[in-house]
């Protein structure tokens, strides 16, 4: 094959493919908890953490994992604590994620070049080290999402009977927020810090239109991750556009090819007499 | 001072406040190894914040909750209850089996590789609430009663010895009211203790050994069920049937703390 002939193409297939994995498998507590633009906001966030990093001159990955997962830990103290309240408050954190970024990445003299590479992905580039990054903390985020699948499922499910059930729920949410914020600095190479959140919930929206239950869309959620991620950066070389839009763009497909399957078995069952 | 021995549940002086309103206010209630209460009173009067507390899902911000003796703050042995809320919050983003929502029940028994031990105790709960032929679906196929006896055989698989039941027959149907009370009433005859909150005990009448009714947050009355003899099962399902009772002047209880305020445990006909 063509592509495979190119040393940045396997490397950014392989980016594509870890995080094509690791976003469902978080975005499927999300979705479940119907928090489906949290990785969202985390995205907002983890753009300051970018800029710190350039504003300091060391590495943007590390610092973007730090600042999303304060950010997380923050969104999750608010949620927890408030009701209704908490929802003006959210919006000032992730609205002060993008502009404190864009602001500190002007005050460190960066390129816009670069400001877009972050906002919209930039898989071409992705280095060597990049991938060994990548790839250390997506094993990390399988770790955490698919070994603690059971409580992570009690806990989005019901929060309460997990209380009563005696699991630890207030460790377990901030778990899982930082792991979504570490998610989310995975996968800002592949798709960009704004289009991350189409990963973590279309592939699950998209399984959850076939499925009946939990972990069946768990399994069939990271097989469409990966499919469309591979499918949209392999895309992307032949078709000359944007890999992160053409990935989101195939997985938005997914989903109304799905839909429609399952909006025409109802239909079948319906006029099929019994 | 009383043995704390066969103490289940129990409220010693017990105040949760919301926003500045106590909810309740120095609740003294203590349930023991085998009862079956009902927890009656009107809407806002404190019931709920007598089992939301007792489970530690509010904090007492005056005097002491107690679980198996323990004070709630130093329990752990979470395996030993099952809680039965009211209704499955908002209902989930994603599709959930039957089963996987009544395997979450196992959590509770802190093993993590039991598989057998646990299908079984999944099979079993499924079995007592009548579910066993839906286990494969999604709950959210099924009708508000089923869902409920989801939710007790979620509590049932963890084999508590405590069962705590939010409200468990509003808006079920009669056919699952009746699986829910055989159900209950078969873990009864192995020893369970039960906390139940209800506005009226409708089929569960039979199996009630005790009714604490609440009234604006304070205990009203604590006593044996109206016109049934305590601890005779059988007696009371015949007087339940027969239901004359009713017609007589409902009892009558004098608020401890508020000298000529009168509760009716029926609440008000």
């Amino acid at each position: 094959m063509e592509i495979l002939q190119y040393d940045f193409m396997v490397r950014a297939l392989i980016a594509a493919l870890l995080v094509g994995l690791t976003a469902p498998a978080v975005g499927i507590y999300l979705v479940q908890r119907r928090m489906a633009l949290m990785g969202d906001g985390i995205g907002h966030i983890a753009l300051t953490g970018v800029a710190a990093g350039f504003f300091f001159n060391t590495s943007p990955v590390w610092t973007a994992v730090i600042v999303a997962a304060l950010g997380g830990i923050i969104v999750e103290l608010i949620r927890s604590s408030t009701r209704t309240s908490g929802d003006v408050a959210l919006a000032m954190l992730f609205y002060g994620g993008i502009a404190g970024g864009v602001l500190l990445m002007g005050l460190a003299d960066t390129s816009n070049v670069n400001l877009m590479s972050y906002l919209f992905g930039s898989l071409l580039t992705t280095s060597a080290e990049d991938l060994w990054v990548i790839g250390g903390l997506a094993m990390a985020v399988l770790a955490v999402t698919l070994g603690g699948r059971k409580m992570l499922f009690a806990i989005c499910h019901d929060e309460e009977y997990a209380k009563v059930a005696g699991l630890p729920v207030r460790f377990l949410n901030l778990l899982l927020v930082v792991t979504a914020a570490v998610t989310v600095t995975v996968a800002m190479r592949v798709v960009g810090l704004l289009l991350v959140s189409a990963l973590m919930v279309v592939p699950v929206a998209a399984a959850s239109q076939l499925t009946r239950g939990f972990m069946a869309t768990l399994a069939l959620a990271l097989t469409i991750g990966v499919l469309v991620s591979v499918g949209g950066a392999g895309g992307s070389f032949y078709l000359d556009t944007a890999p992160g839009a053409t990935i989101v763009v195939t997985a938005i497909a997914v989903f109304l090819i799905t839909g429609s399957l399952a909006a025409f078995a109802k239909a079948v069952r319906r006029w099929t007499p019994q | 001072m009383e043995s704390r021995q066969d103490e289940i549940v129990a409220l010693d002086h017990a105040r949760v406040t919301y926003e500045r309103q106590p909810a309740i206010d120095d609740v003294n209630i203590s349930i023991r190894r085998g009862e079956v209460v009902a927890l009656l009173g009107a809407n806002g009067s404190g019931k709920t914040t007598v089992i939301r507390s007792s489970l530690g899902l509010v904090d007492v911000d005056h005097g002491e909750a107690r679980l198996f003796g323990t004070p709630l703050k130093r329990f752990h042995q979470w395996q030993r209850v099952g809680y039965v809320p009211q209704r499955l919050g908002a209902g989930s983003g994603v599709p959930a089996t039957v089963t996987e929502v009544v395997a979450s029940g196992r959590l509770t028994r802190k093993k993590l590789f039991n598989g057998r031990a646990d299908r079984k105790a999944i099979a079993e709960a499924l079995d007592a609430v009548g579910l066993a032929d839906r286990a494969r679906e999604p709950v959210s196929t099924l009708s508000g009663g089923q869902q409920q006896r989801v939710l007790i055989a979620r509590a049932l698989a963890g084999e508590p010895e405590l069962l705590v039941l939010d409200e468990p027959t509003v808006g079920v149907d009669a056919a699952s009211q009746q699986a829910l009370a055989a159900a209950l009433l078969d873990r009864i005859r192995t020893g369970i203790t039960m906390l139940l909150v209800t506005h009226e005990m409708g089929v569960l009448a039979p199996l009630i050994t005790r009714t604490i009714t609440m009234h604006d947050g304070h205990v009203a009355y604590d006593g044996a069920p109206h016109g049934f003899e305590p601890g005779d099962l059988a007696g009371r399902a015949d007087a339940h049937c027969e239901r004359g009772d009713l017609e007589q002047p409902p009892p009558i209880d004098e608020h401890p703390h508020a000298p000529g305020v009168t509760a009716n445990m029926w609440g008000e006909k």
